[in-house]
């Protein structure tokens, strides 16, 4: 069952952008108003510029940037969607970068907020092909970066 | 489509949420149902003009039956009155009975004509397809609604707690029950039911009155009372002129005051049944509506121990059974080891039987003795009494009050085009 929020075509040339140039670090996407109905569509509410490939240092300060905005997004007791271009190293010492996909419902979150997300992401996800994981964050343990990063490592050794 | 007819975020849908216990309706964009009632009906086999004075009752002539729907018409005692549900496992079974409490909820509750209000329902995750299209075929051709959507319960839960993803573990009156959502979708070859849930608690607490030997007698029964001191037997009038009762009317009724006992004395105990813990339990009084009161100490964990430890239930037939913390364990074996870890790391507890004192910590105790060591364990229980009660029905409100959601209807021009099939193809 999803709720048919529309997805604004901003979302997909973001995404793409990211996979095709490297053009964002990260977005994060906000259901806004359309066409004059409440709640209606998902649209790019922030991006981030892209970073050179493999350097540790320059992506760690920007997801700190991006919990940072996850964070207050759950201060106003809000859901939001976000992609993140995460890389890191393998246990075979090559780096690896793979697209996140995060579905931010901080269970702090209003009712209302956390069924129009969820309901809604479900037909979010199928049209970002080529997401290399999907990651259900309820709170700031969920994204911290020592658990993405093991959650990562993870699937990489598995494949 | 559907979705030029209703334009912005108010479209006056209501939702049902059908539950063994109790009868949830309401309009959609509310916070909490407007109306809940008893899902368990009056039934008397023959007419009897006399009694039509009750405004709330319910008559059918064609059949010969007399419906009492409602808190108020149910509890007045009636010759020959048998008490009965129209579900069975959750789902609906008596149509006849459907469709006079569909009456019912239009004119006394929503006080409302059904073709103006598209509906929303849910349903047991374990419902059959012959049901859905049923209650479709019913919903379209007996009361005309514009629209209408029928949606899993478990996923209804999920959703209000932020979760696409998730083990929803519904305690309620009738069954316990496990049900993986994975994405959305509910994973039905791994759902685990367990009959131990509220109504086990009242057997049990029936159980414990007789070994105690109180007396429980409900109020219907009772003319005038006196108040007497702690523990002495109780001095009450029996009323007179009592109609003749039956005994499924006289065991509903005892099983209300039980219900009520389970509500103010019960507590589950922290780990497994210790004696000397159960001892130094503080003592909780309680007076029955006889007016024999009395205080309850150790009874207040002894009572709810079997819903964790079937072992603990006396009657033979308790081994086959699963405790609270098996039928999630063993519900989340049955599903796929890829996606395991994300279940254990969001199992949500919904329905009124959670509500006992102690229930979430209890759970999460023995769920953490059981996940693997490489998963990370977390129980998420909705804040409050009514979140926890109503959860699926303020999911389905949610949703249905989405402006978005206007074109997810089945209309009825789908309907008709269609015909009750549609509602495997729109509903999954």
């Amino acid at each position: 069952m999803s709720s048919g929020v529309q997805i604004l075509e901003e979302c997909l040339t973001a995404f793409n952008d990211i996979k095709m140039n490297k053009k964002y670090v990260y977005v994060i996407f906000k259901i806004v108003d359309h066409d004059g109905k409440a709640n209606s569509a998902i649209s790019v509410e922030e991006t981030a510029a892209g970073i050179k490939e493999n350097d540790q240092e320059l992506q760690d300060k920007a997801y700190e940037e991006f919990s940072e905005k996850l964070r207050k997004v759950a201060e106003k007791k809000e859901c939001r969607y976000a992609i993140f271009d995460y890389g890191f190293m393998q246990a075979n010492a090559t780096w690896k970068n793979t697209i996140i996909f995060f579905q931010w419902n901080p269970d702090n979150a209003a009712v209302k907020q956390k069924m129009l997300y969820t309901s809604s992401g479900k037909d979010f996800t199928p049209k970002l092909k080529g997401l290399g994981k999907k990651i259900q964050a309820n709170s700031l343990e969920d994204i911290a970066e020592s658990e993405i990063r093991a959650q990562c490592l993870d699937s990489s050794r598995a494949t | 489509m559907s979705g030029g007819v209703y334009g912005g975020d108010e479209v006056g849908a209501l939702v049902f949420d059908i539950g063994s216990y109790s009868f949830r309706a309401g309009y959609a964009g509310e916070d909490t149902p407007k109306a809940e009632f008893p899902s368990t009906v009056g039934v008397c086999e023959e007419l009897d003009a006399a009694m039509d004075t009750d405004e709330n009752s319910q008559i059918s002539k064609q059949s010969q039956k007399k419906y009492y729907i409602d808190t108020n018409s149910i509890c007045v005692p009636r010759k020959g009155m048998e008490m009965m549900s129209f579900l069975k496992e959750g789902m609906i079974e008596d149509w006849d009975i459907f469709e006079k409490v569909m009456d019912h909820t239009y004119n006394k509750h929503m006080m409302s004509e059904p073709q103006y209000h598209p509906v929303m329902m849910s349903e047991p995750s374990w419902n059959t397809r012959g049901k859905r299209e049923k209650l479709t075929e019913i919903m379209f051709e007996k009361y005309n609604i514009p629209a209408f959507f029928l949606c899993k319960n478990a996923v209804l839960a999920a959703f209000a707690n932020g979760r696409s993803t998730g083990l929803v573990l519904d305690s309620g009156a009738t069954h316990t029950t496990a049900v993986p959502v994975y994405d959305g979708y509910v994973l039905g070859q791994a759902i685990v039911k367990s009959p131990l849930a509220g109504d086990f608690i009242t057997l049990e607490l029936r159980k414990l009155m007789e070994d105690l030997s109180i007396d429980v007698v409900p109020p219907y029964m009772i003319g005038s009372k006196e108040a007497v001191s702690e523990g002495v037997a109780p001095k009450w009038q029996k009323k007179k002129d009592l109609p003749e009762v039956t005994k499924s009317f006289h065991s509903y009724m005892v099983k209300d005051v039980l219900q009520d006992v389970a509500a103010s004395i019960l507590q589950v105990s922290d780990g497994p049944y210790d004696t000397a813990a159960a001892e130094s339990l503080p003592m909780v009084h309680y007076e029955f509506p006889s007016g024999y009161n009395i205080d309850f100490s150790e009874e207040r964990i002894k009572v709810c121990e079997g819903l964790f430890d079937p072992s603990y239930i006396k009657e033979a037939q308790g081994n086959s059974m699963l405790g609270m913390g098996h039928t999630a364990t063993t519900s989340v074996g049955m599903c796929d080891i890829d996606i395991r870890p994300s279940l254990y790391n969001s199992v949500i507890c919904v329905g009124g039987n959670t509500l006992i004192q102690g229930f979430v910590d209890r759970l999460t105790r023995d769920l953490s003795s059981k996940t693997p060591p490489s998963m990370r364990l977390k129980v998420i229980t909705p804040p409050g009494m009514a979140e926890r009660r109503f959860s699926s029905w303020i999911g389905g409100s949610i949703l249905a009050s989405l402006g978005s959601f206007q074109q997810m209807w089945i209309s009825k021009q789908e309907y008709e085009e269609g015909g009750k099939s549609c509602v495997e193809r729109k509903c999954p």
